[in-house]
């Protein structure tokens, strides 16, 4: 019996290629959410209004049925009980494993300040907590949103459109602090102003007011921004409770080899939970990504069913649009010194590429994406530029590296 | 699996598959006259790249192990059971842009009016191709792998380019070019 920890994207990528890899052993995906898969990706767009929840869906318990996959929507799975190969569910139901997957993803992150925990304090991971945003944003007038990033600026664009005012606010110096530079931020904090959303930068949050029971506001820089509604979005950090109280070996996620197995042998993890190895710079990380999530669930399956696929790292990027603005960011896109760093700047398109060692080591294309895979993907093949003008040109394409 | 193929010695740079592929396949007229005036201009899902003398018409390869596949977190990027070939559902494709990253021959296009990403599906749903149905030279052929490796083989000693069929998965390495495989 081959049993699958968590619905999300490496969870049911996983079971499914199970499926398909080893047809006579059972399957089943256990799973603590009680819609379907869907995507986490839709759910600003939920909360704008733009989509209905069913939108999402990517699949449902039938669908994993038909496929001949038992799925258990909300269960939660208590306990691993390593020495009897079972797990322990939440209903008291019992389940023996031959080989498991813990697909347990990510869980966002609420940082330790006074009243973060009253009503009308949200975090965004799930579409429950989507459902629940969207429905507060009925009586809500004003909210504050805390954190930059992905999911932070995503969620107030959402919150704009429903109609409230919104203040993002940042401790770091700029909006998506991972994928962007100085100047991109700046670039995309305009489009995002533009929309009518306040930004405050370099501002941590001190407190959360309380008044009769509910958020009234929030305390950051000495001010006190009003506030009805208040999302965390200061990021999320891998689900690994289970793994930790059943001794797996964990980092800040759970440890994983090139077969995403862990320190169990017959305990594996892919996706936001699990801790791989960085190919361009050897450190351990968890690229916390849905194509991360796809790529690892299908090794780890392969792994399962006894096959010898291995996970070689992906670099760590991100694609996305925010306030009319398309960004794609992949690698290192800071640089360190030594570097060459080529930009241009045309048409309101900002374009970088840094190199090491006559190697790309980072993208990062605002505005203007086109071509940005052809270049993202020479950084993992570590290819040497030798013509190096071109790449930040409109121009540059595929092209350009078959021309002999 | 069927494919449009590229003869690359045979490509004068002429551009007629990018008009032909944007008039049929994108704009609303469908006729060349009419579609140069229309907004926002017809986009072509294939592009013809590089330097005179060395231009080559790219577009979707549709990947064996397709990396866009992977990285769609919506479902919109699909592969036909049957022809193998890979297109975008544009009803729900989100613009999230995870293909555009990912490709690594920028085969996806980023529509900044529609949102949505667009790319070759071979024509799917056509008789033929535009882009085959209008090179003038014949540089651009459809038809199986096998059929299409024997005829550059049947061409010794020139140089033709062809994307291998497995590029895209991250443990491939992204992709594989081979010049022809003539000679081997
Ligand atoms: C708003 C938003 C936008 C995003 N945008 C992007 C983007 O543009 N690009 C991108 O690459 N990524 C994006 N992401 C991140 C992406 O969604 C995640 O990387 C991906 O979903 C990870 O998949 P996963 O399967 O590893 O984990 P998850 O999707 O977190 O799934 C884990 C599942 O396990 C279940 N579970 C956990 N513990 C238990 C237990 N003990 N018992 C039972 N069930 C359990 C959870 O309920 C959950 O369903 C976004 C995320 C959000 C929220
Ligand atoms: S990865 Fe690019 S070339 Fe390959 S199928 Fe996808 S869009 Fe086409
Ligand atoms: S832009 Fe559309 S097709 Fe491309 S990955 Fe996003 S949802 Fe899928």
């Amino acid at each position: 019996m081959y049993i699958v920890i968590g619905q999300g994207i490496a969870g049911s990528t996983a079971a499914t290629m199970l499926r398909k890899q080893d047809p006579h052993t059972p399957v089943a995906v256990i799973t603590n959410e009680l819609h379907y898969v869907y995507s986490r990706i839709d759910l600003p767009d939920i909360i704008a209004g733009k989509y209905e929840p069913a939108a999402s869906v990517l699949r449902t318990a039938e669908d994993f049925a038909k496929a001949g996959i038992e799925c258990l929507m909300g269960e939660t799975a208590v306990a691993l009980l390593r020495d009897e190969k079972a797990v322990l569910l939440s209903s008291g139901r019992r389940f023996q494993y031959d080989k498991l997957l813990l697909a347990t993803g990510s869980l966002p992150v609420v940082p330790p300040v006074p009243g973060a925990g009253a009503p009308g304090v949200y975090s965004l991971w799930t579409l429950q907590q989507a459902g629940e945003i969207f429905d507060a944003t009925g009586k809500a007038r004003s909210a504050v949103v805390v954190g930059a990033g992905l999911i932070g600026l995503k969620t107030a664009l959402a919150l704009k459109k429903r109609g409230l005012n919104v203040t993002v606010i940042e401790k770091l110096p700029r909006l998506l602090p991972r994928q962007l530079d100085d100047e991109a931020s700046d670039m995309l904090a305009e489009s995002v102003r533009e929309e009518g959303v306040e930004i405050l930068v370099g501002m941590g949050v001190d407190a959360i007011s309380v008044d009769s029971g509910a958020v009234s506001g929030v305390n950051a820089g000495g001010r006190v921004f009003p506030a009805d509604l208040v999302v965390m979005a200061i990021g999320v950090k891998p689900n690994i409770g289970l793994a930790v109280a059943a001794g797996i070996e964990t980092g800040r996620g759970i440890t994983v080899d090139e077969f995403q197995r862990t320190s169990d042998p017959d305990v594996y993890a892919a996706g936001d939970a699990a801790e791989t190895l960085d190919p361009l710079t050897g450190d351990r990380t968890i690229p916390a990504s849905w194509p991360v999530a796809v790529a690892q669930g299908r090794i780890a399956a392969s792994s399962m069913a006894g096959g010898r696929a291995t996970y070689d790292g992906m670099v760590a990027m991100n694609a996305v649009e925010i306030g009319g603005m398309p960004l794609v960011s992949i690698g290192d896109i800071e640089g360190r010194t030594g570097d060459e760093v080529l930009v241009e700047r045309r048409n309101g398109a900002y374009r970088k590429v840094v190199i090491r060692d006559g190697k790309i080591r980072g993208v990062l294309f605002l505005g203007e994406i086109r071509q940005a895979g052809v270049i993202g993907s020479l950084i993992s093949r570590r290819v040497e530029i030798a013509e190096v003008e071109r790449l930040t040109s409109p121009h540059f394409s595929y092209a350009d590296l078959i021309a002999v | 699996m069927k494919r449009v193929w590229v003869d690359r010695d045979k490509c004068l740079g002429c551009k007629t598959c990018e008009l032909q592929c944007a008039v049929e396949r994108n704009s609303t007229s469908k006729r060349l006259a009419l579609a140069v005036h229309e907004d926002p201009r017809p986009a072509a899902r294939v592009g013809v790249f590089g330097p005179t003398g060395s231009s080559f018409p790219l577009q979707c390869r549709h990947c064996q192990d397709a990396v866009c596949l992977m990285a769609c977190p919506s479902g919109a990027m699909q592969r036909d059971p049957e022809k193998g070939t890979t297109f975008v559902a544009q009803d729900k494709c989100r613009g999230c842009w995870m293909c555009v990253m990912s490709c690594p021959f920028g085969a996806v296009i980023p529509s900044a009016q529609f949102k949505t990403a667009m790319k070759c599906d071979a024509c799917m749903n056509m008789e033929e191709a535009a882009c085959v149905a209008s090179c003038p030279t014949g540089a651009l052929v459809y038809g199986e792998e096998d059929a299409y490796v024997k005829v550059l083989a049947a061409k010794r000693g020139r140089i033709a380019a062809y994307v291998s069929s497995i590029p895209g998965s991250p443990q491939a390495q992204a992709m594989g070019l081979d010049f022809s495989k003539e000679g081997k």
